[in-house]
């Protein structure tokens, strides 16, 4: 049994609930700010009621609010906000029509952008080439994942999008419909989804995307999941990959690859590393078929439910991974990986996470909710206690994305787009703008700091 | 609340001055009063005096209440007159006890000596995994707090401020409350007091520098027990300090002879972490 689990019988969850406060109300605020009654006065000959109620009524407020209010600079940790409605979208925001979009990668160096959707008719991947200020063109390249034909009815889709920092590369994260969770692993239904490759490789060619390696598949990783995605570490040698199996069936695991010069996996078993050249004898690649599968993976257990890898940060001294109910940081300590669990204080549920590319802080949108986390870290270890951000009436869904440039992160919900406003150390200002979008669940967000524009995949054209 | 406070103050401003039994004027009441020490509430400086003053009052004073004679404050401006009511609102509120619970922390750390760099390694299941609660005491693990005071209210003088450390079922040991010397922020843990923006260690690895990462004294100790599943300790001092000014308030520190499992600081539920805090009018 997962360790969520048990939290999850052990812990209450207190649920603050949302009110519409004008302005930011804190917990600090809420204590002396309490509901001010006019007195009953006693009867008395020098009383003008009505000319004296709203004179002192109004003074007195004024007194309170000097004695009682809290400099801005003292945001506290956990705060209510009433997001600012934007009625027209920002300057920044660049809107791009890909229906039900689930992922969204732009790479600055090769002026791409590439959004994962769910489809029916087998178009998994829109590429869209950037012009010189960023702009996409309107007719994508559709992509269609690969998958084994005797699931051929069965829908895949694209859960996680990730190119190489530095190496002409898109990792690729895909999922299937499958049996229930635990109808998977060992079981006879389960057969038919072993020969599924999870973790696909594209090469960037020409400005064109070509699949050169499939790997991650067989009875160690579990489909029919909605989070998950793929992250490298700090010196982008290790890929890290989501949703392999943990010690139970509801348990989840993470995988991990070695990465070779060319930012491809490493085999761990060296009797299949003889099976391909470890030299560049590897180009020519074929155009439509990968050049290789590579099955096994290293695998940890992570003692919680599916889905994990819900969103990396790669810290210099540990890899921050979002999951259930709160973050894991791991490090290798003497060679071997090695995993500690930070849990969201009275509050369950999946947690998607970004790490701010600058600054020590980490971002958690918990799934479903309206509450974003922000907690600091140190090379990646997280630190301290979370400043929790509750937003009136926001539903937040996928992972945040944070735009250093403008100091803000976008976090995607239902219909919407929130902005949060960041502090120079990285940690939330308290202000938030919301804009509505034409989108079901705004989940396709990429931001690139070259062209200073966030990408947002719609429903409907704007 | 406060309602009701500005009820009262109205009620008993315009009953309590009169009668045989009234206190002497005190310094002051002159310029409180405004005009001649003419209103009334002013002159007593403790509430339950005045109450007790007033209460006599009503019994001696005539039916109707109020003595046509006396100077409405409402004459004068009106935010002259909030002001004094708000004076001797603050003059007249009791003691008061405010209870810190787990949502008042401003900053919490473990500090693990077989994880160094991490602050948040609080129990460990085996050597490949740590969780972050409920935190696991034990002799080279300690963990340091800090709480926010925003909520206690300006101008007040702490009286007595008690610390109450819940354990979990087993709990055994003694736990030692330390006040923090040495400022920490992001990235605190066993081998560093802060990692950003620069790295800076503890003059002993785990805050124990003694009258440097920590004060020379402990605050405080106690001991679980089956009999006593919590520990109370008195932390007056150290609120006092921080509350004053006298000392920045850095949290504390707290260390442990043996093993136990405490219940988590963080979170909320039946049993929590509380800092009581009674405090007074200056």
């Amino acid at each position: 049994m997962p360790h969520g689990a048990r939290e999850a019988d052990a812990l209450l969850v207190r649920t603050v609930p949302v009110r519409a406060y004008a302005t930011i109300n804190t917990r600090a605020h809420r204590a002396p700010h309490r509901t001010l009654k006019i007195p009953s006065l006693p009867s008395s000959p020098h009383f003008s009621v009505p000319i004296f109620l709203p004179k002192i009524f109004l003074s007195l407020l004024f007194l309170l609010l000097l004695v009682c209010r809290a400099p801005a600079a003292d945001l506290p940790r956990e705060f209510e906000v009433t997001p600012t409605i934007l009625t027209n979208p920002p300057p920044f925001l660049t809107q791009i029509h890909v229906p039900d979009a689930l992922c969204a990668a732009v790479n600055d160096t090769a002026s791409l952008l590439v959004v994962g959707h769910r489809s029916t008719s087998n178009q998994h991947l829109a590429v869209f080439r950037l012009d010189a200020t960023g702009r996409p063109g309107t007719n994508p390249t559709w992509l269609t994942l690969p998958k084994p034909a005797v699931l051929a009815t069965n829908a895949n889709y694209p859960l996680g999008l990730l190119f190489h920092p530095r190496l002409p590369l898109l990792y690729v994260w895909q999922d299937i419909n499958g049996p229930p969770a635990d109808k998977q692993e060992k079981n006879p239904a389960f057969t038919n989804y072993l020969e599924f490759d999870h973790l696909l490789i594209y090469a960037i060619k020409n400005g064109a995307l070509e699949l050169i390696e499939t790997a991650a598949h067989g009875p160690s990783f579990h489909v029919g999941l909605l989070g998950g995605t793929i992250g490298l570490d700090h010196t982008a040698t290790t890929l890290f990959v989501p949703n392999s199996l943990g010690g139970t069936w509801d348990e989840a695991g993470i995988g991990y690859y070695a990465l070779d010069d060319q930012g491809l996996p490493q085999d761990p078993d060296q009797a299949t590393v003889q099976a391909r050249p470890k030299t560049s004898a590897r180009l020519p690649l074929p155009i439509t078929k990968a050049a290789r599968t590579l099955a096994a993976v290293q695998r940890k257990r992570t003692h919680r439910y599916y889905p994990s890898g819900a969103g990396w940060f790669a810290g210099s001294q540990a890899m921050v991974m979002g999951g259930y109910s709160g973050c894991m940081v791991a490090d290798f300590n003497q060679g071997s990986l090695r995993q500690s669990w930070f849990n969201l204080p009275d509050h369950l549920g999946n947690c998607f996470i970004a790490g701010h590319p600058q600054l020590p802080a980490i971002y958690l949108a918990l799934q479903n909710s309206p509450r974003l986390f922000q907690i600091a870290h140190a090379d990646g270890f997280v630190s301290l206690l979370p400043q929790v951000a509750t937003v009136t009436n926001a539903h937040f869904l996928g992972t945040p994305v944070v735009l250093p440039k403008l100091a803000r992160v976008a976090v995607g919900g239902v219909r919407s787009l929130h902005l949060f406003g960041l502090q120079p150390d990285g940690r939330l200002d308290g202000r938030v703008e919301q804009l509505a979008l034409p989108s079901t669940a705004v989940k396709g967000l990429a931001w690139s700091e070259k062209h200073t524009r966030l990408y947002v995949a719609v429903d409907k054209p704007n | 609340m406060f309602a009701a406070r500005a009820r009262k103050t109205a009620r008993e401003g315009a009953c309590a001055p009169r009668g045989p039994h009234a206190p002497p004027r005190v310094a002051g009441c002159a310029l409180a009063s405004g005009v001649g020490g003419r209103t009334p509430l002013a002159e007593f400086p403790h509430p339950p005096v005045a109450r007790r003053f007033s209460a006599r009052a009503r019994k001696t004073a005539p039916e109707g209440g109020c003595a046509p004679h006396l100077t409405s404050p409402l004459h004068f401006p009106p935010l002259l007159t909030a002001f004094l009511l708000l004076c001797l609102a603050a003059t007249l509120a009791p003691a008061r006890t405010i209870t810190l619970k787990p949502d008042a922390l401003d900053a919490f750390a473990v500090l693990a000596e077989n994880h160094p760099r991490n602050g948040w390694a609080a129990q460990p299941i085996d050597a490949s995994l740590y969780l972050s609660n409920p935190p696991l005491a034990a002799p080279n693990t300690s963990f340091i707090v800090r709480y926010s005071f925003a909520q206690l209210p300006p101008g007040q003088r702490i009286t007595h401020a008690e610390w109450i450390i819940p354990g979990g079922a087993a709990a055994a040991g003694t736990v030692t409350v330390w006040r923090v010397i040495a400022d920490w922020g992001i990235g605190v843990s066993h081998q560093f007091r802060m990692a950003y923006p620069k790295p800076l260690p503890w003059s002993v690895p785990g805050a124990r520098g003694k009258s440097i990462d920590r004060a020379t004294k402990p605050t405080g100790t106690g001991k679980f027990s089956t009999a006593s599943p919590q520990v109370t300790v008195n932390v007056t001092q150290d609120v006092e300090l921080w509350h004053t000014g006298a000392a920045p308030n850095r949290g504390w520190l707290l260390t442990f002879d043996s093993a136990s499992l405490l219940v988590s600081p963080t979170h909320g539920g039946r049993s929590q972490w509380q800092l009581r805090i009674t405090y007074e009018p200056e």
